[in-house]
């Protein structure tokens, strides 16, 4: 899937410094179109843009971690049979797998964390027979908080891969 | 040059080049021979607070808001050092011409060290000198005299703390910069946001409506580094501080995480996922050409920061089954780990001088910031507030510690000495604020 959108419109002002002598964005100094390139409309991304993240459902279900864990649990391998089942009915379906990871720890490694859940998540659908072309992943580290309490509930049910369906 | 060679605060005194004068926005003109260290002062930020005074600058009427902007921004400016005790008199103003100080009556009044200092508006244009006495002794320490426009005067306050740190301790202060942070105070998302060191031209830098993480300065300080959202995955932009003109650095198949510029501006650290979601530290150059893996290992490595030489980068990696300090060696590519106290520390920071690394680590449920030693290997924990403190930044000079703190019930910016002396917020505001960076001294 591909969705074009314009992001940003760099105005060229009269501001800028002649001081340095090096303007390293020339190239940029215009409008900008830019390729969201694979980012699912179901994401959530979209979802915290339009302030109902958590509140959609999808036909597929979240799958959560161990603190600091990429591992997937018996609980987790579970829920993941149950979406490849899903997926097999639906052969046409391409999702993007998300990884998400709770409120503590920096941003960095938790986006490290996030894409090593996405890419657990993946590999585990595709060996129940998912063909890895109809997945792709992506790291939410802890940017999109499901639940903003500071309580081991709320942790946990931030750590998750979560399934945004690409229609 | 503005008569300046006239003016008696000249006379006797190394003139400037004209041709340097003409390339600075904000002219400073005529520093006086650099005196000694304060005789007997032994103290550090926090520990003695030695007592200075600020006289009245003197002064027309119509610079009287640029001189109470001066001068409140100066006694924040000396108020956060932790080496100043403000002193408030009811003594006289006087002294801002060089001359006719009343040492006695702000030896009086309690102060060893005093400022004075006078000011003159024309047009758009401000002109203001400053002077640092010695009360004890009655002499005349340093002087800067400074021409800029008249939004500029909070900035020649921050060059005066500078100035006076320097002369007080023989290093130049941390004032005459910039800080750049995430915040929400203007939507959902984290934008990425700079101000100057005293809170002033306070602006957003972003408005994508998208995830952005890790502002990062240039070398130079004319630009940013930032990890953002804003073309679908996680990819490395930069964004001119100026121009506000954005670039995309590089952006791969899977996350780019947190670049940060060599020391010389050529290269830049940054960690890339490859397949397994498996993230490592590369070198790639300013056109995101990739150029050199520096980790190969199934850890998560993330967090790079450049020793000041460039020859070594710290970085945090999970190899060990829990994030830990990591050091490589760039030219024999050898890695260490430096921190073995604490299940949970990252964000490393090479310190300006390049003895100390600062971090966050966990303690119990929370984050606090650390400093190692990296000669002696000791750790020293700079902050123990109640909340999570986190994300350290060295200010250039090597002395102070910029981090963000939730001790209020939100995320928000505090400074303080390195070792943890004289913890002050720097700013408040709607929304939270996180991930400060602190700039290199400005240039003119």
């Amino acid at each position: 899937m591909v969705a074009s959108v314009l992001v940003a419109l760099v105005m060229l002002g009269g501001c800028s410094s002649t001081k340095d002598g090096e303007d390293i964005y020339e190239d940029d100094a215009s409008m900008r179109e830019t390729d969201m390139g694979g980012q699912a409309h179901g994401s959530s991304l979209d979802q915290f843009r339009r302030g109902t993240l958590g509140s959609e459902r999808g036909p597929l279900d979240d799958v959560h971690f161990d603190y600091d864990s990429a591992e997937l649990s018996p609980e987790a391998r579970q829920a993941l049979e149950s979406n490849s089942e899903w997926l097999r009915a639906n052969p046409s379906a391409r999702i993007e797998i998300e990884g998400h990871c709770d409120s503590r720890g920096t941003a960095e490694y938790n986006l490290g964390l996030g894409a090593r859940r996405a890419a657990a998540v993946r590999d585990y659908l595709a060996s129940l027979g998912i063909p890895a072309d109809r997945m792709t992943t992506i790291s939410y580290g802890k940017e999109l908080q499901l639940c903003q309490d500071e309580t081991p509930a709320c942790w946990a049910d931030n750590r998750r891969a979560h399934f945004a369906v690409l229609s | 040059m503005k008569g300046s060679e006239k003016s008696p605060l000249h006379a006797g005194l190394r003139r400037e080049s004209r041709a340097w004068l003409l390339v600075l926005p904000m002219l400073v003109i005529a520093p006086w021979p650099a005196a000694a260290q304060v005789r007997g002062l032994i103290s550090g930020p926090g520990q003695t607070a030695y007592p200075i005074a600020l006289a009245a600058l003197e002064g027309t009427p119509s610079g009287a808001a640029e001189a109470r902007k001066f001068a409140s921004t100066l006694a924040r400016d000396l108020e956060l050092s932790g080496f100043f005790r403000l002193v408030f008199a009811n003594a006289p103003a006087g002294g801002g011409d060089g001359t006719d100080v009343d040492f006695a009556r702000w030896r009086d009044a309690g102060t060893r060290l005093l400022v004075t200092g006078r000011f003159r508006v024309q047009g758009n244009e401000l002109l203001l000198e400053a002077r640092l006495f010695d009360v004890a002794e009655e002499r005349q320490l340093g002087g800067k005299r400074y021409q800029g426009v008249s939004a500029e005067a909070a900035r020649m306050a921050n060059r005066f703390a500078d100035e006076i740190l320097e002369l007080v301790t023989g290093e130049r202060g941390p004032f005459d910069t910039r800080i750049a942070f995430l915040s929400t105070r203007g939507g959902r998302f984290k934008d990425v946001y700079v101000m100057s060191f005293d809170g002033g031209d306070l602006r957003a830098l972003t408005s994508a409506d998208t995830i952005n993480l890790s502002p990062s300065w240039s070398p130079r300080g004319e630009s940013l580094l930032f990890t953002s959202f804003r073309e679908g995955r996680p990819g490395l932009f930069e964004i001119g501080i100026d121009s506000r003109a954005i670039r995309r650095v590089l952006r791969g198949r899977g996350s780019v995480v947190g670049g940060r510029y060599a020391p010389d501006g050529d290269a830049i650290a940054v960690s890339l996922e490859g397949t397994q979601g498996n993230t490592e530290i590369e070198i790639i150059d300013r056109s995101g050409e990739r150029l050199r893996m520096l980790t190969r290992d199934p850890g998560i490595d993330v967090s790079p920061s450049w020793s000041p030489d460039g020859n070594q980068i710290a970085f945090c990696s999970s190899r060990g089954g829990s994030p830990q300090i990591y050091v490589v060696d760039l030219s024999s590519g050898r890695e260490r780990r430096i921190t073995y106290e604490g299940s949970y520390n990252t964000s490393p920071a090479w310190s300006p001088k390049g003895e100390r690394i600062a971090y966050t680590g966990r303690v119990g449920r929370r984050f606090q910031v650390f400093v190692i030693d990296l000669a002696a290997g000791s750790v020293h924990q700079v902050t123990s507030s109640t909340g999570d403190n986190a994300d350290p930044s060295w200010a250039p000079d090597g002395r102070y510690l910029l981090f963000s703190s939730t001790r209020s019930g939100r995320s928000e910016l505090y400074m303080s000495d390195w070792r943890g002396l004289h913890q002050e917020r720097l700013i408040t505001g709607p929304g939270g604020d996180s991930s400060p960076t602190w700039s290199s001294w400005l240039e003119n």
